[in-house]
C-alpha cells in the first residue's frame, strides 16, 4: 500500500550572529537526528529512504482473512553502514489483548535496497498494527499499517487484463477477486491460507523464482487450487517451469489434497463459452478434506521432567529424610535451643527446597507438544499438524525453535515474537502459550490393503521406524506389527475391535487415542476408508528450547489404498 | 498448676526421640515424597495431575496424616517407648486438669512439629508445579487444628478403652466419621471437613468459613480436654474405691 507524501522541512536563515550560531547548531543537530525523526512519520511514496522501511504489500491487495496467515512485503533501504536486523510486524487483536510479533531477518550492505517477506497474522483489519525495522537490536524505523479489508478469502488472479467471470457465487461466500503481480506471490505456502483459488492467465517466468514455485506446489499438496488458462492465443506459460509441472502432476493424479486444472478458454474473454465460470463454480464447491485442526486435547497437560532431574530430586529427598531423623533426636531432647534448631532447620531446608524446585523446573521447561502427520496421497510427503504449549516460569524469557518449514502462531493470541528465517524462533515470557502450525514434510510411507485377502503392505522409505501400529477400517481397529523398511501382514477378521470400545489401557499413547477420534470425526475418511495409524520419531516435529530438543513422538496416519 | 508442661515434655521426648517415633516421621515424610515423585511425568505419554490440584491433593494427604499420627500416638495405637497414657497418669500426682492440658499441649506441639518438617516438601511440590505456595499455609493451619483435636481425643480414647482391638476399631471409626461424614455434608456445612476447608480456602471461595472450621477444631479440642480431665477423675475414683 503506498504511503502518503510529506514535504520535507528546512530551517530558514537568520540575520544575527548569535542566532546564526544557534541556527548552525540546530542544523547540525537536525542533520544527525533527521533519519530517526522522519522514520516516525508517514513515509514518502516511492523507494524507502536510507535506514527506512516502506510497506509494499499487506495481505492480497490489502485483503486479509482475520486470524489466517497473510503475506507482508516490505522494502528496506539499508543505511550507510549496512543493516543486520529484522523487520517486525506487531499485530494487535481487536479485543485489545496481547500484541503478537512476527518477524523476518534482514541483512543488506550499505545503501542497498531489499525486499523482505514477513509471514504474519492479523486479527483486526481496521487497526492491524505496526511494522518496525530493527538494526542490531535497536529500533530505527516504525510504520503504522494502514487499515485492511477483511474477507473470508480471495480468488487471486495473475492476469494483465480484467477477468470476465461471474463472481456472484464468489461474493456470496464473502470472497473477493484480487489481481496480483508475480513478485507478490508468497515464497511460503502458508501465506496462501486465505486464497481459495489461484487463477494464472499471464505469467512472465522471469518474475517468479524457485521458492515461489515450491511454495505453490506445497500449497497444492496441502489442499490449494490452481487453475491455469490461456491468455488469448498465448499458451507458453502453460508449459513453463511454474504451471507445466503442476499440470503434469494433475494428469498423474499426484496433486495431493489439492487440485490443478486447465481452463480451455480465455477467462478474460467475455464472448467465450463460459468455461471460466464453470471452473470457478467447481472451484467454489471444491473442499479438500481439512487437515487435522485442533490438537489441543492431545498435548500433555504438564511439564516433562527428565530422569536425571528426577534422580537428583529423589536424592535430595532422601538426604532430607536422613536429616529429619537426626533433627528429631536433637529436638526430642527438648533443650532450650531445640526450638531455635528446629526453626533454623526448617528455614534452611525451605530455602533449599525453593532453590531445588526452581532448578528442577528450569531443567524441565520448554514445551509440551503433539504432532500428527497425514501422508499426502500421490506424493512422498505428509501434512504435519503441530501443537505445543510452553512450560516455563512466569517472567523468565524462553527461546523455542522449530524448523523453518514449520511456522508457528500463538492461538489464542499471546505476547510472543515469532521470527521466521532459517529457523522458526519463538521468544516469550509467558507460560501456557499455545502454539500451532502446519508443514509439508517428507514422509515416504505408502501403504496398500487388499480388500479381498486382507493383506496390508507398507513401504517405509523414511528411515524411521513406525511403532504401535494400528489399522483402521470401517469403524474398527486392529493391531499391526511395527514397521521398519517394509511390512507385510494379513489382517485377522477375528481380531477386529470396534473403535468405540477401544480403551485407554489398550492404547498406551494419548495422541493415538486422539488420532482415532479424529479419524471418525473429521473428513479425513473421504480420501480412503482404511488407514494405518502409528507413532514415529520425527525430528521435524520437535521443538527445541535453548538448543535442547524436547523428546517427542508424533502420530503418522497413512491411507491404505488398493494395491 | 503443676505439670502440664512436664507431661507434654515427656510425650514429646518419646514421640521425637524414641526409635519408633523417628520411624513414624520417616514413614510420614517418605510417603509424601514418594507420592510427589510418582506424580511427576517423565515423558509426554505420562500425564500428571493439574498443578494446583496436585498441590491440594498433597496437602490433603498431609492433613490426614498429621491427624492420624497425632491421634494414633496419643491413643497408644502407635505406642511410643516412654510415653505415658491417661491411664498411667491417673495414678500420678498430676491433677486432672494438668493431665488434660498436658495432653492438649502434646497434641498441639506434636502436630506443629509434623507440619513444620512438612513445609520444605510442600514448597518443593509447589515450586515443581510453579503454583502459589499459599495453600501450604492454609494446610498448616488446618492440620494444626485437626491434629490438636485428634491428639487430645486420642488421649481420651487411650484412657477410656483398655483393650487394643476395641480401641483401634473405635479410633478408626471416629477418624472415618470425621473425614467422610463432614465431606459428605452439603455446602456450606461441608466446610467442617478439613479437606473441603482447604479447597475453599485455596479457591478463594470462603476463607472465613475455613477460619470458622479451624476454630471449630479447637473447640473440639477443648471438649476433648474436658473429657480427659473427667476420665482422670473417674479413674482415680475407681482406684480410691478399689
Amino acid at each position: 500500500m503506498p504511503s502518503e507524501d510529506l514535504p520535507e522541512r528546512r530551517p530558514r536563515p537568520h540575520r544575527h550572529r548569535l542566532a546564526a550560531r544557534v541556527l548552525a547548531g540546530g542544523l547540525i543537530a537536525w542533520t544527525l537526528a533527521a533519519p530517526s525523526l522522519s522514520a516516525s512519520g508517514p513515509q514518502p511514496a516511492g523507494a524507502a529512504a536510507s535506514g527506512q522501511i516502506r510497506l509494499v504489500s499487506v495481505g492480497f491487495a490489502g485483503r486479509i482473512k482475520p486470524g489466517a496467515w497473510a503475506p507482508v512485503w516490505a522494502e528496506v533501504a539499508a543505511p550507510p553502514g549496512g543493516i543486520d536486523g529484522s523487520v517486525i510486524v506487531e499485530s494487535m487483536p481487536s479485543s485489545g489483548g496481547a500484541v503478537v510479533g512476527f518477524a523476518a531477518p534482514v541483512r543488506a550492505g550499505p545503501g542497498a535496497r531489499v525486499q523482505v517477506f514477513i509471514l504474519a497474522v492479523f486479527y483486526d483489519a481496521r487497526a492491524p498494527g505496526m511494522v518496525h525495522l530493527e538494526d542490531g537490536g535497536r529500533r530505527v524505523a516504525s510504520l503504522a499499517i494502514p487499515g485492511l479489508r477483511p474477507v473470508e478469502g480471495v480468488i487471486a488472479a495473475l492476469s494483465t487484463d480484467p477477468l470476465a467471470l461471474d463472481l456472484s457465487a464468489v461474493q456470496a461466500e464473502g470472497l473477493e477477486l484480487v489481481y496480483l503481480a508475480p513478485e507478490l506471490l508468497p515464497p511460503v505456502w502458508h501465506a496462501y491460507e486465505a486464497v481459495r483459488l489461484l487463477l494464472v492467465r499471464d505469467l512472465d517466468e522471469r518474475r517468479i523464482d524457485d521458492p515461489r514455485r515450491s511454495a505453490l506446489l506445497h500449497w497444492v499438496w496441502a489442499g490449494g487450487q490452481v487453475a491455469a488458462a490461456p491468455s488469448g492465443d498465448a499458451t507458453a506459460h502453460l508449459r513453463g517451469p511454474t504451471i507445466g509441472p503442476l499440470l503434469s502432476l494433475s494428469e498423474a493424479g499426484r496433486t495431493g489434497r489439492g487440485r490443478v486444472g486447465l481452463i480451455p478458454g480465455d477467462p478474460a474473454n467475455a464472448a467465450s463459452d463460459r468455461e471460466g465460470d464453470r471452473w470457478l463454480q467447481s472451484a467454489m464447491a471444491f473442499r479438500p478434506a481439512p487437515p487435522v485442526q485442533d490438537l489441543g486435547d492431545a498435548v500433555g497437560p504438564d511439564l516433562t521432567m527428565s530422569a536425571a532431574t528426577q534422580l537428583w530430586v529423589a536424592a535430595l529427598l532422601g538426604a532430607y529424610l536422613v536429616a529429619v531423623r537426626r533433627l528429631s533426636r536433637v529436638v526430642g531432647r527438648l533443650l532450650p535451643v531445640s526450638i531455635a534448631v528446629l526453626a533454623l532447620f526448617v528455614a534452611a531446608t525451605s530455602f533449599g527446597a525453593h532453590w531445588a524446585s526452581g532448578a528442577a523446573r528450569r531443567d524441565a521447561e520448554g514445551a509440551v507438544a503433539a504432532a500428527v502427520t497425514e501422508a499426502i496421497p500421490g506424493t512422498d510427503h505428509g501434512l504435519l499438524t503441530f501443537a505445543a504449549r510452553t512450560v516455563s516460569r512466569e517472567r523468565e524469557e524462553y527461546r523455542l525453535t522449530t524448523v523453518s518449514s514449520l511456522p508457528l502462531r500463538p492461538w489464542p493470541p499471546a505476547p510472543v515474537l515469532v521470527m521466521h528465517g532459517d529457523q522458526t524462533v519463538i521468544l516469550g515470557r509467558n507460560t501456557g502459550v499455545r502454539l500451532r502450525g502446519t508443514a509439508v514434510i517428507p514422509a515416504a510411507v505408502r501403504g496398500t490393503r487388499d480388500a479381498q485377502t486382507g493383506a496390508v503392505t507398507v513401504a517405509n522409505r523414511s528411515g524411521r521406524r513406525i511403532e504401535q501400529v494400528w489399522v483402521y477400517h470401517a469403524g474398527r481397529v486392529q493391531n499391526g506389527p511395527d514397521v521398519a523398511a517394509t511390512a507385510h501382514f494379513v489382517l485377522d477378521e477375528g481380531r477386529w475391535r470396534p473403535l468405540a470400545r477401544l480403551r485407554r489401557a489398550d492404547v498406551a499413547d494419548a495422541q493415538l487415542l486422539w488420532a482415532f477420534s479424529r479419524l471418525e470425526a473429521d473428513d479425513i475418511l473421504k480420501g480412503s476408508s482404511a488407514w494405518m495409524v502409528g507413532l514415529w520419531r520425527d525430528p521435524l516435529a520437535a521443538v527445541r528450547r535453548d538448543g535442547r530438543a524436547e523428546p517427542s513422538r508424533s502420530v503418522l496416519i497413512v491411507p491404505l489404498v488398493a494395491p | 498448676m503443676l505439670g502440664p508442661d512436664a507431661i507434654a515434655r515427656g510425650d514429646l521426648r518419646a514421640r521425637l526421640g524414641s526409635p519408633r517415633g523417628v520411624l513414624v516421621q520417616t514413614v510420614y515424610l517418605a510417603a509424601w515424597a514418594a507420592f510427589m515423585m510418582l506424580s511427576l511425568p517423565t515423558g509426554p505419554e505420562r500425564f500428571g495431575l493439574g498443578s494446583a490440584d496436585f498441590l491440594r491433593l498433597a496437602l490433603s494427604i498431609q492433613i490426614v496424616a498429621v491427624t492420624y499420627l497425632s491421634s494414633s500416638v496419643a491413643s497408644s495405637e502407635l505406642g511410643m517407648e516412654g510415653e505415658k497414657g491417661v491411664a498411667d497418669l491417673a495414678l500420678s500426682a498430676f491433677s486432672p486438669q494438668a493431665v488434660a492440658i498436658g495432653k492438649l499441649l502434646s497434641g498441639a506441639l506434636y502436630s506443629a512439629y509434623l507440619v513444620a518438617i512438612g513445609i520444605p516438601l510442600g514448597l518443593l511440590s509447589a515450586g515443581l508445579r510453579d503454583v502459589s505456595a499459599w495453600p501450604i499455609a492454609w494446610a498448616a493451619a488446618i492440620a494444626l487444628g485437626t491434629g490438636t483435636a485428634a491428639g487430645v481425643w486420642g488421649a481420651w480414647l487411650g484412657g477410656r478403652i483398655g483393650e487394643d482391638l476395641a480401641r483401634s476399631l473405635v479410633h478408626w471409626t471416629l477418624l472415618l466419621v470425621f473425614f467422610w461424614a463432614t465431606f459428605a455434608l452439603p455446602p456450606p456445612w461441608s466446610v467442617a471437613s478439613p479437606l473441603r476447608a482447604l479447597e475453599f480456602a485455596t479457591s478463594g471461595a470462603w476463607p472465613l468459613g475455613t477460619g470458622a472450621s479451624i476454630a471449630g477444631y479447637l473447640v473440639l479440642a477443648g471438649a476433648g480436654t474436658a473429657l480427659v480431665a473427667a476420665r482422670v477423675r473417674d479413674l482415680r475414683a475407681v482406684e480410691a474405691e478399689g
